[in-house]
């Protein structure tokens, strides 16, 4: 392990001895102090602050990203052409050792970055949040709504398979089934169709929807947020999004109401709400006790084509507090040094292959092809529905070929794309331990062990002395 | 009694052919060489620019694969790690790290070898003191002239205390002082039992020192054998007198010419240029009162110069 620390203190050393540090945590500053005055919002103090912690993470992160990049694949390869590796290689010290020394030495520099980054950002949000010019709305919009870790339950899913399976069995005896689609698929369609009705409430109709509350996990001491009508009592949010079948966008009126497991009515809220937009209310929090709890909607409109449709995926959620906001933000700052490990394991993998232009060039495009992933996976599943396959011979197995190549790349890519941190923290959902955890699992462990395998066997293989040309 | 040499490298039917992009052999380094390193002696590599001396090296040190032939260094195979744990090497060039000091550069190499954080230190002090860079062990080794990261270069070599040291072209860029450091160092390890591999194509540093020596060309070895065998010349005797009156002098001769009939070359012994260098910088040494490139150390580590 001696000679791995020394490998990553000399990484360490390369960086913060060269202008590219001091260069890098000035750019970082400027990034944060100077954005929020480009960035307007949408009007509101929540949101402003809102687009502020995304934007400004979200291009630091970039800056980081890059530079990590560029590094990490000059880090082996600049080595090589320059010759110093044929001293440390003349040592004895094994390949992968080089390849993780290098590698930690590169994670050390972008966690100092990252936290004087995180410092700063907290810093600036708490002046923004405490400063005087701000009234009690806005400030209590910002601790109930932005400054805080809620954890999103989602409701107990309707058990649908059994209507699934006879409509499907109905539309393949009446021939109606896409032709060329398999078992798998044609349930998955009929099934995002029975979901789509279910999700549908005519006026005067009722949809309720099932929640298993937990006791109260909270972890933070401090205030809990509170509804604005109801100082002082802890409240949870009830969040929704609908559309309206009316063609002219008409405002819904509807009752919700929030029942305990017994029927016994705990809250009422009613709503008079724009369709298409995301909605919101707050509950106190002992009207959501542990056990099973039950939110039904009413749509109180008289004219039929006034009808609610809730998204058949997340129709409605229950967001309750659980955190603060500064494990929040060291949360996604983990999660954000693990996404940089993964870029610094490409950039060394590529640099352990070529020299330092063609394992940019080649890092780059594997990060590109990785971050298109969801667009490609997207689009051949589009595909699938597209009408009878035809074509020659080889354009079948052309066509079989690529769908195998894009179903593997889901199941490698897709767990990584869904670790965006960002996004929930900026709507001040929970980053949980868990989601942490997952993103250390896979973006610093799994995925940058497969690289580091493979760096170090192409690096073992490599001929570190061969005469440039 | 006679003593038991044990081979330190043995190379047998090495080629080397260096191939291009698309795999087709454009360069052949080293052709069906066939050398042999016994423990404790220095042997040196001679031949002039590409004839496969460093190419021979890098093999040596698992930093080429060999395209056919086999290859042992101390018994193993050169691209076993733990075997570089007994060998130290110094390449053509320095290739240091110009953002570290020649002390940080030192710790690095020691703790590469895992040696503990006392004996890196005591190490690293008598290494400087032995490269005459004590006074310049924290400045950066980017700023230093070409001679004096030679100087690094060849302590950093000697930091794991190796019992097979590789120099390739170790006097390049040192100035006559450093020349004969780095030859009276290399003579003193041998005498510890150290096994020395040198490569140079300054012919008058391998005689010097070397027991044995391989002259390759175009990457074949044309000769082999010990300096004394391949430069003497058998067929002839060099007899020195001090200095005779000129009429004995002629006596000698007459007595010479008579007895062996032909008359036998007179001329005066005299010193080398780098003798004569020596000694007008170590008078000046004497006189010197400030230092500011390597300074003149007063011999070898003491961590090297004893078993």
């Amino acid at each position: 392990m001696t000679r791995t620390i020394a490998i990553a203190a000399l990484a360490v050393r390369a960086v913060t001895r060269s202008h590219l540090f001091i260069t890098l945590a000035t750019i970082l500053l400027l990034v944060i102090f100077a954005l929020p005055l480009a960035i307007k919002g949408d009007g509101t103090v929540a949101g402003q602050m809102r687009i502020l912690l995304y934007y400004t993470l979200g291009l630091a992160s970039i800056i980081l990203g890059v530079t990590t990049l560029w590094t990490s694949c000059a880090s082996i390869s600049h080595e090589i052409d320059e010759k110093q590796i044929q001293l440390s290689v003349a040592k004895p010290v094994h390949r992968y050792q080089i390849w993780l020394g290098k590698w930690i030495g590169i994670l050390v520099v972008n966690a100092v970055l990252l936290a004087i980054t995180g410092v700063a950002v907290y810093s600036y949000v708490r002046h923004y949040a405490g400063s005087p010019d701000l009234g009690a709305k806005d400030r209590a919009a910002l601790r109930n709504e932005l400054l805080i870790g809620r954890r999103l339950i989602a409701p107990v899913a309707e058990p649908v398979d059994l209507d699934v399976r006879e409509r499907l069995a109905r539309l393949k005896l009446e021939g109606k089934l896409t032709p060329g689609m398999t078992e798998a698929e044609a349930f998955a369609q009929v099934k995002k169709t029975v979901l789509i009705e279910q999700s549908v409430v005519t006026p005067g109709q009722s949809k309720r929807w099932t929640f298993q509350m937990t006791p109260s996990r909270r972890i933070t001491p401090g205030k809990a947020p509170v509804s604005s009508g109801e100082a002082g009592e802890p409240a949870v949010t009830i969040h929704f999004s609908f559309a309206s079948t009316f063609h002219d966008r008409k405002r819904i009126t509807g009752t919700w109401i929030v029942a305990k497991e017994d029927g016994t009515e705990t809250f009422r809220f009613e709503m008079k709400g724009w369709p298409d937009g995301e909605h919101a209310f707050f509950v106190p929090e002992s009207a959501v006790p542990a056990g099973p709890v039950t939110v039904t909607f009413t749509n109180a409109e008289r004219s039929q084509s006034n009808t609610a449709v809730f998204d058949s995926e997340k129709p409605i959620q229950i967001l309750k507090h659980e955190s603060s906001f500064e494990l929040n933000l060291i949360r996604s700052l983990i999660v954000i040094l693990c996404q940089l490990g993964l870029v610094a394991a490409i950039g060394l993998t590529a640099g352990s292959l070529f020299s330092f232009p063609v394992a940019t060039f080649a890092a780059m495009s594997v990060l590109i092809i990785s971050l298109a992933g969801h667009y490609f996976i997207f689009t051949s599943s589009s595909w699938k529905y597209g009408g009878e396959k035809t074509g020659t011979v080889t354009e079948t197995v052309l066509r079989a070929t690529s769908e195998k190549v894009v179903k593997h790349m889901e199941i490698v890519i897709a767990p990584a794309m869904e670790l965006a941190p960002l996004s929930p923290l900026s709507d001040g959902i929970l980053l949980s331990p868990w989601f942490t955890g997952k993103a250390i699992l896979l973006l610093l462990i799994l995925y940058p062990g497969f690289f580091w395998l493979f760096g170090s066997f192409c690096l073992n293989r490599r001929e570190l002395a061969l005469p440039t040309i | 009694m006679q003593e038991t040499k044990t081979s330190v490298v043995e190379v047998r039917g090495l080629t080397k052919i260096f191939r291009d992009f698309w795999r087709r052999p454009k360069v052949k380094a080293v052709d069906g060489l066939d050398i042999d390193i016994q423990r404790g002696e220095i042997f040196g590599l001679l031949g002039p620019n590409g004839s496969g001396k460093s190419t021979t090296i890098k093999i040596l040190l698992g930093l080429l694969h060999p395209t056919s032939g086999a290859v042992t260094v101390l018994g193993r195979s050169p691209r076993d790690v733990e075997m570089k744990k007994d060998i130290g090497y110094l390449p053509e060039e320095s290739y240091l790290y110009n953002y570290l000091s020649p002390r940080e550069t030192l710790d690095f190499y020691g703790k590469l070898f895992d040696l503990d954080r006392r004996t890196l230190k005591e190490r690293t002090g008598q290494l400087l003191d032995m490269v005459g860079l004590t006074h310049a062990a924290d400045r950066l080794v980017g700023e230093f002239s070409k001679g004096m990261a030679r100087r690094i270069g060849l302590a950093q070599a000697l930091i794991n205390d190796p019992e097979l040291i590789i120099l390739d072209e170790p006097t390049s860029g040192l100035d006559p002082i450093g020349c004969r450091q780095v030859k009276d160092l290399m003579v003193t390890l041998a005498k510890r039992g150290k096994t020395i591999l040198l490569s140079s194509h300054l012919l008058a540093d391998v005689e010097d020192v070397c027991d044995r020596v391989a002259i390759l060309y175009n990457g074949k070895l044309r000769a082999w054998g010990s300096v004394n065998e391949l430069l003497q010349k058998q067929d002839s005797v060099r007899l020195t007198l001090p200095l005779q009156p000129p009429d004995r002098m002629k006596e000698i001769l007459a007595l010479v010419r008579e007895k062996i009939g032909a008359s036998p070359e007179v001329d005066h012994p005299s010193m080398n240029l780098e003798q004569f260098f020596l000694e007008v910088v170590e008078k000046a040494d004497k006189a010197a009162t400030y230092q500011s490139g390597a300074a003149r150390s007063e011999g070898v580590a003491k961590y090297l110069s004893h078993d």
